[in-house]
């Protein structure tokens, strides 16, 4: 959707709203159970649909709402976001072959500064917040908890990972990453750090929000649930720390912004446990070189244990803010 | 806490928080009959209540607010839509109150919060009845554009009390929204001025440069509810 109207902005056509948009942005709202209308292809920006009361009629949760809801329209207007006129020439400084200046005025090899906070939500067994530059992530740990009545017995214990993000996380409204996606990689980047041995029967849930969206969004939601983890007392092999490198080029940038990750060739995803030298979990995209993935995943592990000796600190420094 | 009482036996043998739970409503009695509840405050004392402004960066107007444990986050982004027929001078604004599961146990994923439909009914009745926001105000160009406030209030953490929270949450990050400064495009559409091109000219005038913060009707929020609040405010029991 987002390149959509960038292209719109940029050719000056006037806007004309293809059902298709309707569709994707309704995907992500509260939907009331109205009679559905069709909207007109007219130049006008929107149907002029009357706005039901609030848009809370019925709680069709608003994390659940990917499957299914296609072809049902509601009563609010479509809008856009009033997006600046500025052209984007960064993309053909990349081709040109000069070197890429980061916009937040970091060397190519540095990573933003972490700010880790354990005991963030009260309610939750263990839980963190975490603060990469713009990206702000809470996680909470539940647990260990009873399984659903319907799961079979099994003598260790179970993970449950949910992702979400918040409405206002990304610069257009409502427009969320896959978090079904998320979920499962930030499952599959957990379990092999938890002992499941010591909590059989039970389950232990991680869920995540993303408040704000700053790039790299998923190693941030990995590093903090690891913390949050932790602060729950849950039994790990080691603190699980996570890195991505983008490809831009020919250059090499570690923790990108969105707008990196946006422009990027390839990105390269390390999720490690750093004392026991051992990764949980890699993920790789678009387009590599093969001396260009030995470099990026030698940067990435050496940014992991630098990260993991951070989260232990912070782990220590709220024992002993607790102890005084 | 556990003072011994010789109407109850068990009272007097139990541990605290084990009596706590086996026995909630009698927990509570017992700290009401003293006029004093189970985290020491007096009955008519509320938790200490703080609020920042502008917590989330991308958003045009947010805050966060906390009573005692209880932690809301509001934020409101504003986007442009065609105003109604019937209203051309008027914007709108949507009101949405989201618990995601990091909020407390209760919540899963699968199965939403009881309480999160209702608080959502009741904030949208209360903001939108009281006339604290004059929607004239979001009226950029009368019959072709107007602001879309959507404001999302996200419960962190679930201790008692959502209502209010939520409520002072909304007010705050409405008093702290900065409506960004537009323009009409050539094609009709609205678009933004970036601070860098100020110095430059501008084909079109700015369409609000005056109108860049809402003007709130003042109004009381009154933290009623003293006495369900009371049992609200206590740790959830099942």
């Amino acid at each position: 959707m987002k390149s959509i109207k960038k292209k719109e902005a940029a050719a000056g056509s006037t806007v004309s709203l293809s059902p298709s948009r309707i569709l994707a942005r309704q995907n992500q709202k509260n939907l009331h159970p109205s009679p559905s209308t069709s909207p007109s292809p007219s130049p006008s920006l929107a149907p002029r649909l009357g706005l039901g009361q609030g848009g809370v009629l019925t709680e069709a949760l608003h994390i659940q709402i990917e499957g299914g809801m296609a072809g049902k329209i509601s009563n609010t207007p479509a809008t856009y976001t009033p997006s600046p006129t500025s052209q984007d020439k960064k993309r053909s400084s990349i081709f040109t072959g000069s070197d890429w200046v980061r916009p937040d005025g970091r060397g190519l090899h540095q990573c933003r500064p972490a700010f880790l906070r354990t005991g963030a939500v009260n309610s939750a067994s263990g839980s963190a917040y975490a603060e990469f530059g713009n990206a702000k992530v809470i996680v909470s740990v539940f647990g260990p908890r009873e399984s659903k009545k319907a799961m079979m017995y099994s003598d260790i214990g179970r993970l449950n990972c949910n992702v979400s993000y918040t409405s206002f996380a990304t610069p257009i409204h409502g427009q969320a990453s896959d978090s079904k996606d998320l979920s499962s990689m930030l499952h599959k980047a957990l379990e092999g750090a938890i002992i499941l041995e010591s909590f059989p029967k039970t389950t232990v849930d991680v869920f995540a929000l993303v408040l704000e969206s700053g790039g790299s969004d998923l190693p941030v939601v990995i590093s903090c649930a690891s913390l949050a983890l932790a602060d729950a007392g849950i039994m790990l092999y080691d603190m699980v720390a996570s890195v991505s490198m983008s490809c831009l080029g020919k250059n090499l940038v570690i923790d990108p912004v969105s707008e990196e990750e946006s422009y990027q060739d390839g990105g390269l995803m390390i999720t490690c446990m750093p004392s026991r030298n051992e990764v949980t979990q890699m993920t790789v995209t678009g387009e590599w070189s093969t001396p260009k993935i030995h470099e990026a995943m030698q940067l990435c592990l050496d940014a992991c244990s630098k990260l993991g000796k951070i989260m232990r600190s912070c782990l220590k420094e709220a024992v002993s803010a607790t102890q005084e | 806490m556990a003072t011994a009482n010789g109407s109850n036996d068990l009272s007097s043998e139990m541990e605290v928080d084990a009596f706590r739970r086996l026995f909630p409503l009698r927990f509570h009695e017992r700290h009401l009959l003293e006029s004093i509840r189970p985290d020491g405050r007096p009955l008519g004392r509320a938790r200490e209540t703080t609020i920042s402004l502008g917590a989330v960066a991308s958003a045009n107007g947010s805050a966060l607010a906390k009573i005692g444990c209880t932690t809301m986050l509001a934020a409101v982004k504003l986007e442009v839509m065609t105003p109604k027929a019937e209203s051309p001078d008027e914007g709108c604004i949507a009101i949405d109150f989201h618990m995601p599961p990091i909020c407390s146990p209760l919540v899963r994923p699968g199965r939403p919060a009881e309480a999160a439909p209702v608080i959502s009914k009741q904030l949208s009745d209360t903001i939108l009845s009281s006339g604290m926001i004059d929607l004239k105000e979001l009226s950029l160009v009368s019959g072709k554009a107007a602001w879309m406030a959507y404001l999302d209030i996200y419960c962190l953490d679930a201790d008692g009390a959502l209502f209010d929270a939520a409520l002072l949450s909304a007010v705050a990050a409405f008093s702290h929204l900065q409506i960004p400064v537009v323009s009409l495009n050539d094609d009709g559409r609205i678009v933004l001025i970036s601070e860098e091109n100020s110095g430059a000219m501008w084909e079109k005038e700015p369409v609000n440069k005056e109108k860049r913060k809402l003007k709130l009707e003042s109004c009381t929020i009154l933290l009623d509810m003293r006495a369900p609040q009371e049992l609200h405010s206590g740790r959830p029991f099942s």
